[in-house]
């Protein structure tokens, strides 16, 4: 049996439908092409008197006006958080949240990532601390670059313990803040050195005072460790050199 | 320390797996102190007594690591173990080399980078010793071997500080 091949019907759109579908197709091409200049001309000068108000306003011509949109200008409102692996998600009503520790450091976004933990007593006070200590000084410090000199640290000098997005933590000097909420960090017989604040980036160091003499720095460990100097003020202050460059050892 | 802000590390502790996992294996806890300056404190956690324990002595907004593995390892003071410790400070540039505090709670640890800091540590130690030693550990938190948590400030309030 011969197969039969059944081809879709296609009309041919009638003169009416195709005139109320395309308006233009049965005009006359000369009237089409007057048409089509005066639009352009109408917006050229739409655009004219739009930039000449704008040089009035004082925003300067609309063409130079550009919009900043660098990761270092913007300023973030919400940081990242999220609850950490492991750990309870939080619900409504429960607000005890942490923070992903590898988050990326951001110099210009507010230090404002606040979570609570229930029966908190203080919730309101507590935000309005944290606006006057931190969001403020990391934000001139983004834009003023650090007067230099040294800063001192304890503990280890591997990547595992300079790694923290939320800033890491230096003092001015050798000295402690002693007060009930701040104990005293450089205790006797610990090991401390210092790094020199001019060898590290610009605007990545906040001297935020939070307790008196406390400087975070929001720099890589590699960054960090290649900044370590001998001070020679710590080995004048009669301090025991130790093994590793720039280190020694407190009084015990 | 207050017996509230105890509490609420208590409370913040309990909503992970630790106290499960403590009840499994014994754990080595580091605090890094917020705003210390690179202070840390230590802790060896075997029961839920000693969890009971450290919770009393963390500080406020301290970030905590409970490691279950052996990444900081209990051993005795011997050849072997001066071997490993210097290998460990020939790969990272220094060791975690911690003793059991007399209180059975606390470890003292020093972070040393070379034969003489070590020489120094091992001066103090009692014959047969047992030391714990590792490379200074990242802040993990897979929920099995290592958990980290954020401790909250005085008022309660979570915030992130630098340690």
């Amino acid at each position: 049996m011969a197969q039969r091949t059944v081809r879709p019907r296609v009309e041919a759109p009638s003169a009416r439908s195709r005139a109320r579908r395309f308006p233009e197709a049965g005009a006359p091409p000369a009237a089409v092409k007057l048409r089509s200049h005066l639009r352009r001309w109408a917006l050229l000068v739409l655009a004219v008197v739009l930039a000449g108000l704008a040089g009035l306003a004082g925003v300067g011509p609309a063409w130079a006006t550009t919009v900043s949109t660098s990761p270092a200008d913007v300023v973030t409102a919400e940081p990242e958080v999220a609850v950490r692996a492991g750990a309870t998600a939080p619900s409504s009503t429960d607000y005890t949240a942490a923070y992903v520790y590898g988050a990326p450091a951001k110099l210009s976004s507010p230090n404002a990532a606040t979570s609570y933990v229930r029966g908190s007593p203080t919730r309101p006070r507590a935000v309005s601390w944290e606006t006057s200590a931190s969001v403020r000084d990391r934000g001139v410090a983004a834009e003023t670059a650090d007067a230099g000199g040294i800063i001192y640290r304890t503990g280890s000098r591997t990547p595992n313990a300079l790694t923290d997005s939320s800033g890491v933590s230096f003092r001015d000097s050798v000295s402690s803040s002693l007060s009930a909420e701040h104990p005293q960090v450089f205790r006797p017989g610990d090991k401390v050195w210092g790094v020199d604040t001019s060898g590290l980036p610009s605007g990545s160091v906040v001297r935020d005072g939070v307790p008196a003499g406390h400087v975070s720095v929001y720099a890589t460990p590699d960054e960090i460790m290649g900044a370590i100097v001998d001070d020679p003020f710590l080995g004048q202050l009669g301090l025991k050199p130790l093994d590793e460059f720039g280190s020694y050892r407190l009084p015990k | 320390m207050s017996t509230s802000f105890a509490e609420w590390v208590r409370g913040v502790v309990d909503e992970t797996d630790v106290p499960r996992l403590v009840s499994e294996r014994p754990a080595v806890v580091l605090e890094r102190i917020a705003r210390g300056a690179g202070a840390t404190r230590w802790f060896h956690v075997a029961s839920a007594r000693d969890l009971e324990l450290v919770c009393h002595e963390l500080a406020p907004g301290s970030t905590v690591s409970f490691y279950f593995d052996d990444r900081i390892a209990l051993l005795p003071y011997d050849d072997e173990t001066v071997m490993r410790i210097l290998d460990l400070i020939a790969a990272h540039g220094d060791a975690v080399v911690g003793a059991l505090d007399d209180n059975q709670l606390e470890i003292s640890v020093e972070f040393v980078a070379g034969a003489n800091e070590l020489g120094e540590f091992a001066e103090n130690l009692p014959p047969q010793s047992s030391v714990f030693v590792g490379a200074f550990p990242a802040a993990d938190n897979d929920g099995y071997d290592a958990v980290t948590l954020s401790l909250p400030d005085r008022d309660g309030v979570t915030r992130r500080h630098p340690h």
